[in-house]
């Protein structure tokens, strides 16, 4: 186990937002009416084109890409 | 050097580069043939049934799920963020939003509250006092009188006699 994640198992680091999303997907989760509604309907396209958008914004002003071809 | 065969589960499921819920439908194929392996079900068997459309569309089927799951578990744990701040804001506000009692309410309060103690030996004292002027002869009373005359007196000009030659008032006095 890493110093990481020995603290965020502590408390003393947050963990970051795909982690408790994970976490509460291992539990066992069931999602909320206003969760669903929030999301909405969820298709490959959408999904493909919003991570699309998401790398090319991390790898805007980092050395290390992500998902990238070059 | 790598086999010329190989199946094209990959080729069916990932799209593109770009074809991230393809990426997750191939990882979810990848996890059942390990399991498959494991348990020692026949791998060509295997392959040649997952292969068939109506397979390849449940992988797909089943990444969409995921990543809508997942979206809606991000999606709560923000709606959960928001939540506790409001209930926050509104404990703020709805203390900044209570009326403030009147000065007489406040001064009981004070009373009956903050200050019990000294006010409780206050009136401890007064109602002995009436006790002894109620049941104490003249005589008695204006002893009593006298003592706390003198013990009033000593506090704010104590006698050079106590001994105390350090104190201010016999410093004053010696000047």
């Amino acid at each position: 186990m890493s110093f990481d994640s020995l603290f965020k198992t502590l408390g003393i680091r947050e963990k970051s937002l795909v982690e408790k999303a994970n976490d509460r997907i291992m539990r066992g989760y069931e999602p909320s009416a206003m969760a669903k509604v929030v999301v909405g309907k969820v298709t490959s396209k959408k999904f493909n084109e919003m991570m699309s958008a998401a790398s090319s914004k991390y790898n805007e002003n980092r050395e290390v890409k992500v998902f990238n071809d070059e | 050097m790598m086999s010329k065969e190989y199946n094209q589960m990959h080729e069916k499921l990932v799209k593109s580069k770009q074809d991230f819920a393809g990426m997750i439908a191939y990882s979810i194929y990848k996890a059942e043939k390990r399991d498959a392996i494991r348990k020692g079900i026949d791998i060509n068997e295997f392959t040649k049934l997952k292969l068939q459309t109506n397979e390849v569309k449940k992988y797909k089927k089943e990444a969409e799920e995921l990543v809508s799951i997942f979206l809606q578990a991000a999606a709560d744990e923000e709606i959960k963020k928001i939540k506790d701040q409001l209930i926050t804001e509104v404990a703020k506000i709805t203390v900044k939003g209570l009326p403030t009692d009147p000065w007489y309410k406040r001064l009981k309060n004070w009373h009956n509250n903050g200050a019990a103690g000294v006010v409780g030996n206050f009136w401890t004292g007064a109602i002995v006092a009436i006790f002894v002027w109620l049941l104490a002869d003249t005589t008695t009373w204006q002893k009593s009188q006298d003592s706390a005359k003198e013990k009033i007196q000593n506090i704010a000009t104590p006698s050079p006699v106590s001994g105390d030659t350090h104190s201010v008032f016999n410093k004053k006095k010696i000047e």
